[in-house]
């Protein structure tokens, strides 16, 4: 071997050892996140995670022993550059494979403090509950839920079964991020899981489908832009029929920023003009409770955020859509589609379940059971959200109670996953 | 064939007759099959002998009236027990047992230098619990110190003990419930001296005992120790003595009763002059005890059968001297041992203890009595004899030469067997049934005998069972380990069910060999895997499965069956399962795994047997199924009668019999267990299980109705309520969430859920004649006459509350508590006293009506969570 292959043979056996040193590092899980963080996990979940990211891993043990093989057959200088390739190739796999333990070792890490990791056991019950509402009798299983908090406004979700970053692993749980603002009132959540049961169902090119359908004769153009969004209508829907008007003034809040903002349309944004998401919310609750404390959100929202703020043609889009709100919310909840296998999504999921008039029945049947008894907190956990998201909305002079409340309540459901996990 | 002799036996039998094999062809020369006689339920050979007092808090003997000294003990035993702190000590010896188990695997108890080593480890581990516990009984007795007790009420003494702080450190949670337990005791004992003392019962006040209690807690922990380490502490006998005496029952000074190490029977035993008979001339019957190298020497004849079982019933010179002996000694007692550790004895010794020191008559008599209990005598270990002999069963029948008979090597094995189960003492002293067993089970399993050892056998069960179960690959070795455990449990399982055989049958030869050979078919049935039992002796057909002993190593303590049944209940089937406690299966599920009462639910059965020494709490710690893998998961598990096995597998032959009140803590060798795994339900259980039960206090004169109510049902009431519901939708609801428990309560053996204190009953006619059995038939008709009346004046008084007062319902709901107990005291209910004497045996009253008609008064509560 001459001086040069043997150069940069040391080069790369010391990168490799380096890469190795790295990889085994990797593989200490207990340095990704805290202990407590893993504890805070059901087990199923921790199972789960633990799994793909051990998998992660030994893909990048099983290269570094064929690149360390590789170098030790090398003797040609040939020989020499294919393993500088695979080295390359190796140390792109390392970092997309960082990125993936970093983005799971980081969610974990959002729960180790005891009491945050009860509240957000909590959060992936509320989750899991309401896609196993609709996925249940449709004959589906519902993906785990690992919620963790993180800075922001909006929540956001990692679906379950999709590719991660190293092209490799598949995602093993619905990873759902939920913004600090918002973990007193986590009813984002529940939008969030509108888009893995949309993705697990296919209800996004069914909707988008039917709006295209459904509203090509107000303008092929107009009914292009609805079904664009069609995304996040599903999931805005998916909040609405769980949540009920809680889930529109939360929605309302987080969209509540600069005017100019609210009445803004980027072309491909699969979120629609805010200006109008909110007024659908309004015409979802018109529709199915009549009138109520909605209508003033919808009078103050398009007095804050005039239309005529909007550049023409978005001013347009808006003018247009509006009349044809209620239309939208028919075509949402009572058009049959193969997803529901051929039931309408309101035969799902019926929003009239949380109406203020059923939250308020609810609370009366309990009485002060209704946030302390194991059975309301195991079998309404959802109606509770929606119960104190409304309660929050309807009388903001009362939400430090209403808050005071929903916490005794989530942390009891926290402690009872614990306890049955 | 020989014919019998006019003794019953013939010598020649084991070696002339052929009996007719269970396996199928393949393992038997000659032809299969043949008339099958009807399989016999599988005698329990229960690990528990009664608790002499508490599993009913009634208490018989020859009384001739009514003694205020003897009401006084009955309800002083009645309020001591605490059947939480039975569940408290079975987690202390479950934890303890855990902690030895990764110390001693492997060694099965034979390496008596490290089994030193874990019981001074398991002395340490509960040292700080000893020491918190009887901190806090001296603090509570300084507490009183003071005070002038006797001045007091019940409430006065309750703020005084409840303000008592806890002695600072904390516990580990395993230990809390203990501590919780003994502080409520102790609490009771308290409240029962003054009682006592306010009677004029007893000579000293609370303050007192309160600190010899605390000198009874280390006894109570040596016996978890030894619990937890499969061996059997002597029981506690003399302290019954003051009770018995308080009783009236303790019979003069009878000394010498007895040869060191051995115990005369009973003088009303049937078997006692036979078993003197024997002892004189060597002949076939019964001999209590046959010498030092006997393993089943030290066992005495147990009670009669059905007869009421208790400190009153024992005779208590022989007690006396019994346990005398064997303390001076340190040889276990002469006297009936548990066959494997039962806890619930462990608090019903310390009940009698403490009552002991209640009707102390001085400080001398209360120290005689802590002395007494303190006395350490050294536990038995039958299970270790068992797995010796077990080893040298094997080794003889694997080294057997081509025509050897088996049945010496089955004839050494049988009395180690006999010796870990109580009902083996009525075998153990006739050698020649022991012989005769051995011939006859020899003859049945030669044909899987020799140098070999059915190698078809061992990969049969490889293959259906050890694979499935373990997933791991399978050496020859763990094959031929496999075949060699399925022939020794078929012999065990053969001789425990012959053992308990009633004696007619056992002097009988033709009987007895009918019996053995039913027994001997339903243990191989059991043991091997089904292509190798003939099909119509099949447990279930059409299933290819078979049992693993597990642990697969150390000691097994259980075996589970390789096939998982998956099953979708019905509410309706559920229903009808009956599960420990006399509660439904169907409230299993709704109160304890929050499953829709409207749902059917899919799952997974999982089978279990217990081996000796095997407890629930092996089976839940062992197995790795979700929601087991920990020892507390052992009330996830459920008795598998026959009838639960047809409602849910549909195979009535996989279940065993229980007794009507199958005992969670007392569970039996051979008896079945099911597991439900649920994946829509929690792994561990999130609530409480509705329940009613209902004691019948006599000297108090009062019914005490206690009803939980689960929360599920409890919230679904008071919504109803709330909304404006009507009372009798109310009552609906609550009568169907009881039906399981009213069936048993208006049933012939409701004696769990219908508990009376009773005193003593006069002497009455003589064990077996037709007088005792009319009586007890009668005192059984008028039992199950009272469950039935109870009920409806509870639902009329029920009602009544609920039609008045239904928002008291509704409070009771709000809290945090789980659930609502209903608690309903009838006062001076009519009959109860003219039943008390018909029930201790005197001519029932023509002119009482009954069942009375007059409804009782009564106090309703409704109380939040689970009330005692």
């Amino acid at each position: 071997m001459s001086r040069l292959a043997r150069a940069v043979r040391h080069q790369l056996a010391r990168q490799i050892a380096h890469w190795s040193t790295a990889t085994a590092e990797l593989s200490e899980l207990d340095r990704l996140a805290a202990t407590s963080g893993w504890l805070s996990l059901e087990r199923y979940l921790g199972v789960a995670i633990e799994s793909v990211l051990r998998e992660t891993v030994t893909r990048l043990r099983r290269q570094i022993t064929a690149l360390t093989a590789a170098l030790q057959a090398a003797e040609t200088m040939a020989e020499l550059d294919r393993v500088r390739a695979d080295l390359l190739v190796f140390r792109t796999s390392f970092m997309a494979a960082e990125a993936v333990l970093d983005f799971y070792g980081d969610a974990v890490g959002t729960r180790g403090n005891e009491a945050l990791g009860t509240y957000m056991r909590a959060c992936d019950t509320l989750a899991a509950s309401s896609m196993k509402a609709v996925l249940g009798p449709l004959g589906r299983r519902s993906p785990p839920v690992l919620t963790y908090v993180d800075k922001g406004l909006g929540a956001s979700i990692l679906k379950a079964g999709l590719r991660l970053w190293d092209g490799r692993a598949v995602s093993p749980v619905a990873a759902i991020k939920i913004v600090r603002h918002n973990l007193q009132r986590p009813t984002a959540l529940i939008h969030e899981t509108g888009h893995q049961v949309a993705h697990e169902l296919g209800w996004n090119e069914q909707l988008a489908a039917l709006f295209k359908r459904g509203l090509s004769r107000h303008g092929s153009d107009l009914a292009h832009h609805w079904a664009s969004w069609a995304s996040e209508i599903a999931a805005d829907a998916f909040a609405f029929g769980h949540m009920g008007f809680g889930a529109v003034a939360a929605l309302h809040d987080v969209l509540a920023g600069d005017p100019e903002w609210v009445v803004r349309h980027l072309p491909g944004d699969p979120h629609p003009v805010s200006y109008l998401r909110v007024l659908l919310g309004h015409a979802m609750c018109a529709r199915y409770y009549g009138e109520g404390p909605w209508d003033d959100l919808a009078l103050a929202w398009t007095r804050q955020n005039p239309a005529s703020e909007a550049d023409a043609e978005t001013a347009d889009l808006i003018k247009r859509s509006v009349p044809l709100l209620p239309e939208v919310v028919r075509l949402l909840f009572g058009a049959p589609l193969p997803a529901f296998a051929g039931r309408p999504l309101g035969a799902l999921l019926d929003p009239g379940r949380v109406s203020p008039a059923s939250l308020l029945a609810l609370s009366r049947e309990a009485g002060d059971a209704l946030f302390s008894s194991d059975h309301w907190i195991r079998t309404e956990h959802l109606r509770l959200l929606a119960l104190c998201g409304y309660l929050a909305a309807e009388r903001p002079e009362g939400a430090p109670d209403v808050q005071r409340k929903q916490d005794v309540w989530m942390r009891r459901l926290g402690q009872l996953v614990a306890l049955a996990a | 064939m020989s014919m019998p002799t006019d003794n019953g036996y013939s010598n020649q039998v084991t070696s002339r007759w052929q009996p007719q094999s269970p396996f199928a062809d393949s393992y038997v020369e000659g032809e299969a099959g043949g008339a099958q006689a009807e399989r016999a339920s599988p005698a329990p050979s229960t690990f528990a002998t009664e608790s002499p007092f508490l599993s009913e808090t009634e208490v018989t003997g020859h009384l001739t009236a009514v003694d205020p000294g003897s009401e006084a003990v009955a309800e002083l035993l009645h309020e001591l027990h605490d059947p939480e702190l039975d569940e408290a000590l079975y987690g202390l010896v479950h934890e303890a047992s855990a902690l030895a188990a990764g110390r001693l695997t492997g060694e099965l108890g034979e390496n008596e230098v490290l089994n030193a080593r874990v019981e001074r480890m398991l002395d340490d581990h509960f040292a700080p619990l000893a020491r918190h516990v009887e901190e806090t009984l001296e603090r509570m007795s300084e507490a009183l110190a003071p005070l002038d007790p006797l001045s007091m009420t019940e409430a006065e003494l309750d703020l005084v003990l409840d303000g008592v702080p806890a002695p600072p450190g904390r516990l580990p949670p395993s230990f809390e419930l203990f501590a919780k337990k003994m502080r409520g005791k102790a609490k009771k004992a308290a409240k029962g001296a003054v009682k006592a003392a306010k009677k004029g019962g007893a000579k000293k006040g609370p303050g007192g005992i309160l600190k010899k209690i605390g000198a009874l807690v280390k006894p109570l922990l040596q016996k978890v120790l030894a619990f937890a380490l499969d061996k059997m502490p002597a029981k506690y006998r003399p302290l019954a003595l003051k009770v018995a005496e308080k009783l009236g029952i303790r019979k003069p000074a009878r000394k010498p009763a007895m040869k060191p190490k051995q115990a005369p029977p009973p003088e009303d035993a049937p078997d006692a002059q036979d078993a003197q008979d024997a002892r004189d001339s060597g002949s076939l019957e019964p001999a209590a005890a046959t010498g030092d190298d006997d393993p089943g020497a030290d066992a005495a004849p147990p009670e009669e059968s059905g007869d009421d079982s208790g400190p009153a019933t024992m005779d208590a010179d022989a007690t006396e001297s019994a346990a005398t002996s064997a303390a001076d000694s340190g040889v276990p007692s002469d006297l009936p041992e548990d066959a494997a550790p039962d806890v619930g004895q462990a608090q019903s010794d310390m009940d009698v203890q403490i009552a002991e020191l209640v009707l102390a008559d001085n400080e001398e008599e209360q120290e005689a009595a802590v002395s007494a209990a303190i006395v350490r005598s050294r536990p038995r270990d039958p299970l270790s004899e068992l797995d010796r002999a077990r080893g040298h069963f094997v080794r003889r029948v694997r080294t057997l030469k081509q025509g050897e008979s088996p049945g010496p090597a089955v004839e050494n094995f049988i009395p180690a067997i006999l010796a870990a189960v109580r009902l083996g003492i009525k075998i153990i002293g006739r050698p020649k049934v022991v012989k005769f067993l051995g011939g006859l089970i020899g003859k049945l399993i030669q044909p899987l005998a020799g140098k070999d050892l059915a190698p078809g056998l061992g990969q049969a069960i490889a293959d259906i069972g050890l694979k499935v179960l373990l997933h791991a690959e399978v050496t020859t070795l763990d094959a031929r380990q496999a075949a060699e455990r399925a022939i020794s449990t078929t012999v065990e399982e053969t001789v425990r069910r012959v053992a308990g055989l009633p004696e007619h049958v056992l002097e009988n030869a033709t009987l007895l060999e009918a019996h053995t050979l039913e027994a001997f078919e339903a243990a191989a049935a059991a043991s091997f895997p089904p292509s190798l039992v003939r099909p119509e002796l099949r447990e279930a057909a059409g299933v290819n499965a078979t049992w693993v002993s597990l642990p697969a190593r150390g000691r097994p303590y259980y075996r589970k069956c390789s096939k998982v049944f998956d099953v979708e209940m019905s509410p309706q089937s559920a229903g009808t399962i009956r599960i420990f406690g006399g509660q439904s299966l169907l409230a299993f599920l709704r109160d304890r795994l929050r499953l829709s009462p409207q749902s059917t639910v899919r799952a997974r059965v999982h089978l279990y047997q217990l081996l000796p020494g095997g407890r629930l709490s092996h089976i839940a710690q062992n197995e790795s199924v979700r929601g087991l893998g920990d020892g507390d998961a052992w009330r996830m598990l459920h008795p598998l009668t026959p009838q639960a096995a047809t409602a849910l597998i549909s195979h009535p032959r996989l279940g065993t019999a229980f007794p009507a009140a199958p005992d969670p803590l007392r569970p039996s060798v051979g008896q079945r267990f099911y597991y439900l795994e649920i994946d829509s339900a929690p792994a561990k259980p999130v609530g409480q299980v509705s329940q009613l039960r209902v004691t019948a206090d006599f000297p108090g004169d009062e019914i005490r109705v206690h009803a939980f109510v689960g929360e599920s049902v409890a919230q679904e009431i008071a919504a109803s309520l709330r909304k404006g519901g009507s009372p009798g939708a109310a009552v609906h609801k609550l009568r169907a969430l009881f039906r399981s428990e009213l069936g048993v309560l208006a049933g012939n053996d409701n004696e769990r859920l219908l508990r009376f204190v009773l005193e003593k009953a006069p002497a009455g006619p003589q064990p077996d004649s037709l007088a005792r059995t009319a009586l007890r038939a009668v005192q059984r008709a008028l039992r199950k006459q009272l469950g039935v009346k109870v009920i409806d004046w509870f639902w009329a008084r029920l009602a009544e509350l609920l039609q008045k007062e239904s928002a008291q319902f509704v409070k009771a709901t709000e809290g945090p508590e789980d659930g609502v107990t209903m608690l309903v005291t009838f006062h001076n209910p009519p009959g109860l006293q003219a039943l008390r004497k018909a029930l201790r045996g005197a001519a029932p009253s023509s002119l009482e009506q009954w069942p009375p008609s007059h409804l009782p008064n009564a106090t309703v509560r409704f109380v939040a969570g689970r009330a005692e």
